[in-house]
């Protein structure tokens, strides 16, 4: 068994989240000594930006994304060429159980949040994991609800939808957060 | 006035080992095997002549109904507004027939990369790494 996945093929999955597509904060870039881990906010799908390229923005249907968290490993030269081996994704869904549905809705909002600051953030959300050609759904979870627990909630969901996969390692992670999506991270590395 | 057509290429996902293979021992016979298959003019601006067809269907009918008596001459000028939504579209295509040489060289470089490609690598590995690669540097901002 391999220990870890192979790279995703990005037009196999044109309704993947892609790294680094994030808006707004938290733009979240992790070093662990496997992996590299890329946390966007309200990411964008590979249709979304081919429609982008070609010149027709907003457009595509897609679902709803919340976050996402792209897995690179470490093991593979890491560049604008890099490919992530695991997505895993926080998106819009409905759960039906014999008491009645969820479905995702946001949390009660603050006082600032309620006159115009701030998002409002979702509870419950349906994880879902890309990785070597498959697309796992892994329930519906409620997202916690501090920004910087959800980057650690969603990696915890790596051994559910790899088994076989390296641990992630968080003793001696370099955690940084970047408040826009305009490749500040880039420079940072 | 009416906007241009905006003609999309989507981009197929990487060929499979059997697909690279296959199009490699094309290649060695045609070098311009990949180049073919261009999307024909009626077939790309086929959603706006169904439209174009469809009014002049209606124009026609309401043309008929309008000669079965004298109080229904009115749907004389109905056809008209039909005729005019059909010219309409007619130049929306003839607006957008730029845009379509442009899917022509998008449909055209695309393969004309992908041959090259094919060509340069030695196994399906290496081309199926190169052209994600690829992929991966097109989509990240």
């Amino acid at each position: 068994m391999k220990e870890s996945p192979e790279p995703l093929s990005f037009y196999r999955h044109l309704g993947m989240p892609v790294a680094f597509s994030g808006r707004g904060y938290p733009m979240t870039v992790t070093q662990t000594e496997e992996y590299l881990l890329i946390g966007d906010t309200h990411p964008k799908t590979v249709a979304q930006i081919e429609e982008q390229l070609d010149g027709l923005p907003g457009l595509e249907q897609s679902p709803r994304l919340f976050y996402s968290l792209s897995l690179f490993s470490k093991r593979r030269p890491l560049g604008p060429t890099a490919r992530p081996v695991m997505v895993i994704v926080a998106e819009h869904g409905t759960l039906m159980t014999p008491q009645g549905a969820t479905t995702t809705v946001n949390r009660p909002r603050s006082l600032l949040s309620r006159i115009g600051f701030g998002d409002g953030r979702p509870k419950d959300v349906r994880i879902c994991a890309y990785h070597t050609g498959t697309y796992h759904n892994l329930g519906m979870h409620e997202l916690p609800e501090e920004d910087e627990r959800v980057l650690h909630f969603m990696a915890g969901f790596l051994s559910k939808a790899w088994p076989h996969a390296t641990p992630i390692d968080y003793s001696q992670a370099d955690t940084r957060a970047f408040p826009d999506g305009d490749a500040n991270w880039a420079k940072a590395l | 006035m009416a906007d241009k057509i905006i003609l999309r290429f989507p981009r197929p996902a990487t060929p499979t080992a059997e697909e690279f293979q296959a199009t490699k021992s094309r290649l060695t016979t045609d070098t311009e095997a990949l180049l073919a298959p261009v999307p024909g003019f009626f077939s790309t601006f086929a959603e706006h002549f169904r439209n174009i067809r469809a009014g002049l269907i209606w124009a026609a009918i309401l043309f008929g109904a309008g000669n079965l008596h004298h109080n229904l001459e009115f749907l004389f000028y109905v056809t008209g507004l039909f005729l005019v939504l059909c010219l309409l579209n007619l130049f929306r295509i003839f607006e957008s027939l730029d845009n379509f040489g442009g899917l022509r060289d998008k449909h055209r470089a695309y393969y004309r990369e992908l041959a090259e490609d094919v060509r340069a690598s030695a196994d399906y590995e290496s081309f199926f790494e190169l052209r994600e690669g690829k992929a991966a540097q097109r989509l990240y901002p």
